[in-house]
């Protein structure tokens, strides 16, 4: 979820995974590479090789398909959390 | 710089060997960049060139070659881990069986004398068998593995068709409950018909199956049955021409048994009810058969002198062929009894029942 929420900006892999690691997500570069590939397959990312640097970069962003299913994983990752602060919460006040 | 650079090559060029071939070519590529921008991003940080050591570092963090490569791949197992629990269950108890047999067999050889060679021929046929065993134990887990994920079937399940949990000795007193339950003693008696034990789970299909095979094949195959004494020993013409018929009825009881457990295919399980309600009989009487000959001796006159002479069993004496013909007769003779007594049992305690309710009243 946080990679495709990352990705409604366009990314290649590396500074990806920079960007993870600065907001506090550290995924080491192997999953995060074959993860970005499933994703792909599955419809929900778009990728294009593209020169940046003198250097030829596979660049990944979010397809209309993973925005669509981002959205639903947001809703059901803030009621999981919800629920969760709540069982936490009721927990915290018996002790 | 140039043996840096080597480094980075030598492990792309290992993770690409490992690779789905379809991919390997961009998966490769973006590997190669990734790297060298993440080289070229600490080196700019520090000023020069990375060591040796500090490239070993950055590739670590990318795992083993094999291991990124698998990541790339889906997740396929030839047995993955439902059917697992099963496969070694049955591959233990069926080892068993081969290594009691073989080692009851290569016992007797030792104990008539047997020289070296032909106890070393029974432990070779014994490595031989075990090792047909796991063979056929495994393609079988395979299969069923493949069935499982390529139909779905355990997606497919139907809560319904699950069996009340009975302790296993009571499954006859299941019969007599169910059979009281009816208004049409006799009806409701036939519909209970079926085969002496009816499976519950898939895992005791998958088991019936295994073993259900293996009795066929292994009237192909007398080694599968008769271990090192196969040299000695073989079917009769007899189990020969009943063979055909020996593996329908097997196919049919198995495909019975799952439609049973599945709750489909009604006219089928129907069908097989005038089978299982027959199979008494027709089991008496080709058992009791004008002398039945199971099994021939087809030994050398060596072996016959060693193995095949008299045996004293129950203070008569026997050669070892009549010895080993009787018992299948005295098997299959009870099995069919069994099958025979088993309706009859139910229905003397319906009356029974009925009997001391008359009493009561």
């Amino acid at each position: 979820m946080a990679v495709l929420a990352q990705l409604r900006r366009e990314h290649y892999g590396y500074t990806l995974k920079k960007e993870l690691a600065d907001q506090g997500l550290e995924i080491d570069e192997g999953t995060l590479y074959p993860l970005l590939r499933r994703l792909e397959s599955q419809g929900l990312l778009v990728s294009e090789w593209r020169e940046e640097d003198k250097r030829n970069k596979r660049f990944y962003r979010l397809s209309p398909a993973g925005k669509s299913v981002l959205k639903e994983l947001l809703l059901e990752w803030q009621s999981i959390n919800s629920a969760v602060n709540r069982i936490v919460g009721a927990t915290r006040s018996v002790a | 710089m140039r043996c840096e650079m080597d480094l980075i090559e030598s492990y792309v060029g290992a993770v690409r060997l490992f690779l789905p071939h379809e991919q390997r070519d961009d998966i490769t590529r973006e590997l190669r960049e990734d790297l060298r921008s993440q080289v070229d991003d600490k080196e700019a940080e520090l000023g020069r060139s990375l060591t040796r050591d500090e490239q070993a570092a950055l590739l670590r963090q990318y795992g083993h070659p094999m291991l990124l490569a698998a990541r790339y791949r889906r997740a396929r197992n030839l047995i993955g881990p439902v059917i697992f629990p099963i496969y070694s269950q049955v591959l233990k108890l069926l080892l068993g069986l081969v290594t009691a047999t073989n080692l009851a067999s290569i016992g007797l050889l030792a104990t008539r004398g047997a020289s070296l060679s032909e106890l070393g021929a029974a432990i070779t046929r014994f490595l031989d068998n075990g090792l047909e065993m796991v063979v056929f134990i495994t393609l079988a887990a395979a299969c069923a593995e493949w069935s499982l994920t390529r139909f779905k079937l355990l997606e497919r399940w139907n809560p319904s068709s699950l069996h009340p949990v009975t302790r296993p000795l009571r499954v006859a007193e299941r019969a007599v409950i169910q059979v009281h339950q009816t208004d049409s003693l006799v009806r409701r008696a036939l519909d209970r018909v079926g085969p002496p034990v009816q499976v519950r789970s898939f895992a005791e299909l998958v088991m019936l199956a295994v073993f259900a095979c293996w009795g066929v094949v292994g009237l192909k195959f007398p080694s599968l049955i008769f271990a090192s004494a196969a040299s000695m020993l073989d079917w009769a013409p007899m189990v020969d021409r009943i063979f055909p018929v020996v593996a329908v009825v097997v196919i049919g009881a198995l495909v019975d048994q799952y439609l049973r457990l599945t709750t489909r295919g009604a006219a089928f399980v129907r069908f097989m009810r005038i089978f299982w309600a027959n199979v008494g009989w027709v089991l008496l009487v080709v058992s009791l058969a004008a002398r039945p000959d199971w099994v021939v001796w087809t030994g050398t006159p060596e072996q016959w002198a060693r193995f095949g002479g008299l045996i004293a069993v129950a203070g008569r004496t026997w050669s070892l062929v009549d010895l080993v013909n009787v018992i299948i007769t005295t098997v299959l003779v009870l099995v069919a009894l069994v099958n025979l007594v088993g309706p009859c049992w139910r229905l003397r305690h319906r009356f029974g029942r009925r009997n001391s309710r008359a009493a009561h009243a």
